[in-house]
């Protein structure tokens, strides 16, 4: 047995998962915790004071104790988010701080599902201890506020690397587009009139990864976000959908990306404890 | 901000910060991290230091040597080495070994922040090899990332560490549940060895240690893969089949009494049931043929 002592900063309460029931609002109420809000599907409106806060999908709102919040416009039929509520505890000095912005849009919203799903079943089956909980929770609000990081400025002067860095945006949007298609380097540098040695080296220079790479990441990380929403539906219609038509190639290539097999991450990370009120 | 904009003015407006300031001590600092996936047969020796390192088996087994001290540690098993280790560590692997190695330093937290005491056990089954092994992939991940807070490491570390503890607190749990199972399945055969010859059936061996019958039976069907009933009449049956050959005096219906079955109809059905013969096929076939040759094989 080895003891390790352990910060702990953050007390977490809660969590859970409230997907619309198509009618009814956002309870006005004063809390003493903080609540961490993370929109999934649709959108929802929230003030908190005298501030109003209008949230996408894939964005995280932070809510204040002791301060007055709740909904502004009913919910839509299709308003999914996850919450959270959490308290600090009083730290007198630290070298390590965390800015935890109000309003973030997330920039890996598959990871911070799993780490809530993680915190939900947890929860659930009664075996989330109190690290595990502090942990996770801190581990959201250092996603929440690495989501909104400067990306490092460029200098105006350096006009090939600005275009090097539209280059390889044009080919995170192709990608982004086409990822359904079975597309590969050749396509993208077709569609993008480039020669593909020339496109992959400035790609791998800029993101450190071939375009090959990239195209499978995002194919994954919609797979990873199919796993998490749709529970009954079959996993190589999921890889078909993402791209791949072959299901024993999908099931690797989310291996090498995941570490667990499509069937794993599922019974891992499928959410089925919500609310709805 | 996006998203953000002044609403009508509220009469009991409180300051709203944009921003919530969180602070965190480092407990850990990580040395390195790996995920190691081998097709050949390998020995090798693990770097000394400071570091604490901790391998967990994906698929396969490996052999370490610490110092003297041998240790096997198998697939889904996860194994915490201290710093203070001097003797040299060395690590085989069979074929298709599949594991994962962090290294990582303990830091100090200041005297004056909240902390937790985690206990962590040094070798360990993991209960959810899954999940473990996800955690080291966001690990990796977070690693390679170049932007990205490196807080987001060591509380993936801790996470791990607390893997490691829950699992061996479940496993105490289930084993603890395991024993209360066989020792309440004891009880109850006991019961039945003393009282067999009796009326006796689920409710009143429920009621004598006083269970729910519903939940012993469960609990006795999850240890013993049988009803209480079944029990019961396997031990009846046993004893009919001695009772049989000893007493060639009595009736069957008298040995059925004997053995605790009210009725001899239901005492033949229950014999036919476990012996695939009457009661009387039984003695006939084990009494008269004695000695001679055995009326079956002699077909």
């Amino acid at each position: 047995m080895t003891e390790f002592a352990v910060s702990d900063t953050i007390e977490a309460l809660n969590g859970g998962l409230f997907v619309s029931p198509g009618f009814g609002i956002h309870a006005q109420r004063i809390i003493d915790s903080y609540e961490l809000i993370f929109v999934t599907q649709g959108h929802l409106d929230i003030f908190e004071a005298d501030l109003a806060f209008h949230l996408e999908r894939s964005q995280t709102l932070l809510l204040y104790p002791r301060i007055r919040h709740g909904g502004l416009l009913p919910y839509t039929a299709d308003v999914n988010f996850y919450w959270a509520h959490f308290r600090l505890r009083d730290v007198a000095s630290s070298d390590t701080t965390l800015s935890v912005p109000k309003v973030a849009s997330i920039r890996d919203p598959e990871g911070l599902t799993e780490l809530f799903c993680r915190f939900i079943s947890d929860q659930e089956s009664g075996i989330l201890d109190k690290c595990s909980a502090s942990q996770l929770l801190a581990l959201m609000l250092c996603m929440v506020a690495g989501s909104t990081e400067q990306e490092r400025p460029l200098p105006s002067q350096d006009r090939a690397r600005a275009a090097r860095s539209a280059l390889v945006d044009a080919v995170r949007r192709y990608i982004a587009a086409e990822y359904r298609k079975p597309i590969s380097t050749s396509e993208v540098a077709q569609a993008l009139n480039y020669s593909p040695d020339y496109l992959e080296r400035v790609f791998r220079t800029q993101e450190g990864m071939s375009i090959v790479d990239a195209i499978h990441q995002k194919r994954i990380s919609v797979a990873r976000a199919s796993l998490h929403h749709d529970v009954r539906r079959n996993i190589n219609e999921i890889g078909y959908e993402c791209g791949y038509s072959d299901a024993g190639y999908f099931r690797r290539m989310f291996k090498r990306l995941t570490g667990l097999i499509p069937r794993e991450y599922r019974s891992l990370y499928a959410c089925t404890h919500i609310n709805t009120h | 901000m996006k998203g953000l904009e002044r609403a009508a003015p509220d009469n009991n407006t409180r300051f709203v910060p944009d921003e919530l300031s969180v602070a965190f001590a480092r407990p850990f600092e990580i040395v390195t991290a790996a995920h190691i996936a081998s097709r050949y047969t390998a020995k090798e020796a693990l770097p000394r230091g400071r570091a604490h390192r901790l391998l967990f088996v994906v698929e396969g087994h490996l052999d370490l040597d610490l110092g003297g001290r041998h240790i096997a540690l198998g697939t889904g098993e996860a194994l915490l080495i201290g710093p203070d280790a001097r003797e040299p560590l060395t690590l085989s692997h069979g074929t298709e070994a599949d594991f994962y190695l962090l290294q990582f330093v303990r830091t100090e937290v200041p005297a004056d922040f909240p902390r937790q005491i985690l206990k962590v056990p040094d070798h360990v089954a993991i209960r959810n090899p899954a999940r473990l092994k996800h955690l080291f992939l966001m690990l990796l991940e977070a690693m390679r990332a170049r932007t990205g807070a490196r807080l987001i490491l060591h509380h993936l570390v801790v996470l791990m560490l607390c893997e490691m503890a829950s699992s061996s607190r479940v496993q105490r749990e289930t084993r603890a549940r395991a024993d209360r199972l066989e020792s309440m399945a004891s009880r109850v055969d006991a019961y039945i060895a003393a009282h067999y010859h009796e009326s006796i059936g689920t409710p009143e061996i429920a009621r004598e240690f006083r269970y729910n019958p519903e939940y012993l039976e469960r609990a006795y069907r999850t240890e013993r893969h049988m009803s209480i009933r079944e029990a019961i009449h396997l031990r009846r049956i046993r004893e009919a089949r001695a009772q049989l050959l000893l007493q060639q005096a009595r009736g069957i219906a008298e040995i059925a009494a004997l053995c605790g079955f009210a009725d001899a109809g239901h005492f033949r059905r229950v014999f036919k049931r476990a012996m695939h013969m009457t009661p009387h096929e039984f003695r006939s076939l084990n009494t008269e043929h004695r000695g001679g040759p055995h009326p079956l094989r002699a077909i």
